[in-house]
Order: C-alpha cells, then structure tokens, then sequence
C-alpha cells in the first residue's frame, strides 16, 4: 500500500471517528429550538474551553498562520497579541449576556441588541452583516479543507472532492444534533490541534536545525529584517507601525463579535463556566507558538515558496516524514478547519433565521427548527460552491468583514452599559461604522497611517452612536434597567 | 485584598498589556535580538504577556470565587 492510500485510509478513519462523535453528542439534547442552537444552556467547562479556542483558531491556524510568519516574520506576531487582549473582557460581558439571555430566552447576537433597542430593522441589519461576514469564513475553511486532503494525497483526491468529504461530515452532524455536535466535535478536535500544533512546532526546527534557538540565530544571519517589529507586508515591504498597531485593535475589538462566537455566551451552563473559559482561554492562545515555529522552520528550509501558506504541507512532504506523522499533519489541519465550519455553518443558518424570518413571519418551534437546517445545507452548498472556484477576492472579502463585524461591539458596550443609548443612536452607528468601513476599504489610498479600515469605522462609529443618542428621547428606565443590572441566574451553581 | 482592588488591577493590568504591544511602547521590544529562551525579542515578548494574563485572570477568578462563597 502506497503512502496516500496509508495517509487516506488514517484520515478517513479520524473523519469517521468526528462524525461518531458529533452524532453521538445530540442525544438527550431537548427538540427546541434553544436545544439545537444554544445546547439547552448546559456546557460544561471542558466543552466551553475547547468550543471557544477551537473555534477561534481556523484552517489559518495551520496554513495562513505559518505562511505568515514564513512570509511576513514578525508582522505575524499581531495575531499572538490580540487574541487575550480581544477575550479578557468577556470575563465581564459574557456573564451578563448570558444572564439577559437566559431571562429573556435569547439565543442570537441580534435577538440580545434588540432586546435593548427594540427594532426589527437593526434585527435584519444585524442578520443580513452577519450571513455576508460569515459565508467567506465558511469558504475558506471548506479550501482549507481540501488543500490540505488535495496536498497530502499527492492530488490523487483533488480539492473539490476532499472538501466535499470533509464538509459532508460536518453537515451531517450538525444537522442531527446541531450546536450539541459543534461543542463536542471540537473537544476532540481542539485536542487533535493542540497536539499536533506542539508536535510538530518543536520537531520541525529540531530537524532542520538542531534546535528553536539555532534556527532563529541562522534567520538572523540571513533574513534579520523578518523577525524585528512590524516584519513585512506581503509583498516584502516594511509594514507600517499603524498598521501593526491597528490590525491589533480591530482584530482584539472584533474577536468576540463574530456570531459563531458570542452566541456561545448562551450555551454555558453557569456563570462561572463562562468565567474560566475566559481564564483558560491564554493557555489555547499559546498554541499559536507552535504554529509560528513551523513557519519559521520554512524561512531557509525552503525559500522562495511561491504561496506562503502552503509552507506547512510543503514542509511536511519534503521532510520524507513517516506516514503517520503526516495523517496526524493532515487531520489536525482538517481538525483546525472543520471545528470552525461548523460553529460557522451553525449560527450563519440560525442568525438567518432567527433574526432575518422570525421578526417578520409567526414560527412554530419546529418550523424554525426544520428551516434552520435547510439553511445549514443552502449555506454548505454556496460555501461550497465558492471554495471550489479560484480566486484571492474571498480573503480580502474576509479581512474587511472583520472590519464590519467589529461594528457590533459599540452596540453591545451601549447595551449593556450605557443608559443613554437609544435605538435611533445605535442603528445610525451601525450605517456610518460600516459605510466609513467599506468606503476606506475601497479608498486606501486616503487611510491615515495606513490604520485599518474598521478602526476608522469605529471612530465614526462611536460619534455618531453617542450624537445620535443625545438627540432622542432616552428609553424607558425598565427595559434599560434589564441590561444593566441583569440578575444573576445561577447563584446556586456557581460553585 | 479586596475584590474591588484587585478588579482594578486587572483592569489596569490589561490597559498597560495593550500599550506593551503597540505602538509606540512596542518600539522598545522592536528589535529581533536578544534572544531569549531561544526566542527573538519581540515573540518572547508577545508570549510573556499571554502568561502573565493567564496569572492575572487566575488571581482574579480565585479572589471572585472566594467573594462569592463568602457571601453565600
């Protein structure tokens, strides 16, 4: 048996192996919809930790990732900086969303804001941001995917089919036990990352150079400008300080805005659940060490590697490694990929219908249900669709919805914190955040020091939220006093 | 120390965190040598203040959990 159909039968067996476990996870969960979207409310520890940096970290943990530090050296080093930064205040706001939730039975981003500020308008603006932020992300993990199965089959299973395999799984499990299915699929899979993050982090510059050490001494003497602050652009040029700086910002700011993250607020069984993910979170955060060695492994190893984030695979092959070690490359990379797809592919189809039908049309239980996974499979097949076709516009596609997701923070701050705030404040925030956003996207040229676009939008946003807020009339003092003093709900076991 | 000292803290704490790893703090962690740990500069730099908010954010859930089992 030759190496591929060693390495093939291997993945195929840890696919079986997640999807056992995915279907496996959706029994004794209630057939509601606060069963199939917030799992009943009842995750435990183990599963919130794991949900949360799994999900966090994507198929660009183990191929955008080392390609940038391969590429770009130190400029890299921004996505080890804000992660902690972006979830440390969540040790405060994520008790409190989850007690507003709990209470009011929210189980969406857009269903809490419009709880606050009532209106069905910023419910649909909310859902329509979201579904466009959040299919480019489900593209690239299905091409994440399917690289990975295409570059370790030596193309013998070519992109569209690995992605097609992948994926299938993954819709299967979310469809029969939905977010039950994400949360333990990606303790398996959030161990699988971990491992072999670290595995191969430490083997491949011990076998390329003798040791972390010698390996960054010898890029000193060769390539020094990539491991000084802020290391390069893509194109090999020096970035630019306010570019570091605010890649930082907007990254830390819209860390936990991203639906298939803040939705997870809803999930935890208790409030100290929520707490000590927040404080296990850092020890996740330093998976990315690993990652970034790999990548420096790659700089004299390999150079002048055409695309960068192919390093990781590039490597893995070159190095005539033995076939385990590669399967075991190959499903932490689909493990990396998946455990984000799905929490992705779970909130896109639920966001839609929650807050893009519901407000606007009665549903049963079980219509809302049944029309949530008929979305998973239509918001599957488009992904899909779109990651077997080339092309680079995706990435920059994704890189500015981070930028316009980051506008939902200034509404959950205000909610939770800001009496004043007022629903005509909040949706003029959101308009001119999101225009300042997109149109220094496609104006970069006029970026004050090269600032991110949605730290711009940011500014904009705050001043016309605060203005806009002091112009109407301030709400009713018992709809605000709900969200900034919820009660507590789990006095009982918070133990 | 009170639970209230110890909030603020952590909150300055992570305002100080953000001003290490930007600009114009970040200048002074800028450069790739020394090496430490067999690390350059600037990475070491990045991982030491994960493990340090990993140590804050613990002292803070101790001090939060104890508050609340004295209060019940």
């Amino acid at each position: 048996m030759s190496q591929w159909m060693w390495v093939s039968t291997l993945v195929a067996a840890y696919l079986l192996l997640t999807l056992a476990v995915g279907v496996r996870a959706g029994r004794g969960r209630s057939a509601t919809v606060d069963g199939f979207v917030a799992g009943d409310r009842d995750f435990g520890l183990l599963v919130m930790y794991f949900v949360t940096g799994a999900t966090v970290f994507s198929a660009f943990a183990f191929l955008g990732g080392p390609g940038w530090a391969y590429s770009r050296g130190a400029a890299a080093f921004y996505i080890l900086a804000y992660g902690v930064l972006g979830m440390a205040p969540w040790y405060v706001i994520g008790p409190k969303v989850a007690r507003i939730g709990r209470r009011f039975g929210q189980v969406t981003q857009a269903q809490f804001l419009v709880g606050r500020f009532p209106s069905r308008g910023l419910s649909l603006m909310i859902a329509v941001i979201s579904v466009i932020a959040l299919i480019p992300y489900i593209t690239l993990q299905m091409r994440g995917a399917g690289i990975v199965i295409e570059a370790v089959t030596e193309g013998r299973v070519p992109l569209w089919a690995g992605a097609a395999g992948a994926y299938g799984i993954v819709v299967v499990y979310v469809l029969i036990s939905g977010v039950a299915a994400v949360g333990w699929t990606n303790t398996l899979q959030g161990v699988f990352m971990i491992t072999i993050a670290w595995v191969l982090g430490l083997y491949l510059p011990w076998s390329l150079y003798g040791g972390v050490g010698e390996m960054f001494r010898q890029i000193m003497e060769q390539r020094p400008e990539l491991l000084a602050l802020p290391g390069l652009t893509g194109d090999g040029q020096p970035w630019s300080w306010g570019g570091y700086t605010s890649a930082i910002l907007i990254s830390a700011v819209g860390l936990a805005m991203w639906p298939h993250l803040f939705m997870k607020a809803f999930t935890a069984r208790s409030e100290r659940v929520l707490k000590r993910t927040v404080v296990l979170f850092p020890t996740f955060q330093l998976f990315l060490l690993p990652v970034f060695l790999i990548g420096f492994a790659g700089v004299l190893a390999i150079p002048d590697l055409a695309q960068p984030d192919f390093i990781l695979p590039e490597l893995i092959l070159t190095l005539q490694l033995p076939v385990i070690v590669v399967a075991l490359f190959c499903a932490g990379a689909l493990s990396a990929s998946m455990s984000t797809g799905d929490a992705l592919m779970h909130a896109t189809a639920s966001v839609a219908v929650e807050d893009g039908v519901r407000p606007f049309a009665a549903m049963t239980e079980h219509s809302q249900r049944l029309l949530i996974r008929v979305l998973i499979v239509v918001v599957g097949l488009i992904s899909y669709s779109f990651a077997i076709m080339e092309g680079v516009s995706l990435v920059v596609l994704l890189l500015t919805s981070y930028g316009v997701i980051a506008q939902l923070a200034p509404p959950v701050v205000a909610a939770l914190f800001w009496r004043r705030a007022t629903t005509a404040g909040v949706i003029a925030g959101l308009i001119v955040g999101a225009g300042t956003t997109l149109w220094f996207f496609f104006q970069p040229g006029l970026k004050p020091f090269g600032l991110h676009e949605g730290v711009l939008g940011l500014i904009a946003h705050v001043v016309a939220l605060v203005t806009v807020s002091k112009l109407t009339p301030p709400q009713l003092d018992a709809q605000v006093d709900a969200y900034l003093d919820p009660p507590k709900f789990d006095s009982a076991s918070s133990h | 120390m009170s639970l209230s000292r110890i909030r603020r803290l952590t909150s300055a704490f992570f305002v100080i965190y953000l001003l290490a790893v930007t600009w114009p703090m970040a200048l002074l962690f800028a450069a790739a040598e020394p090496l430490i740990l067999g690390l350059p500069l600037p990475l070491f730099w990045a991982v030491l203040w994960i493990v340090m908010s990993f140590a804050m954010l613990l002292w803070l859930d101790h001090a939060e959990q104890r508050a609340e089992s004295e209060a019940t």
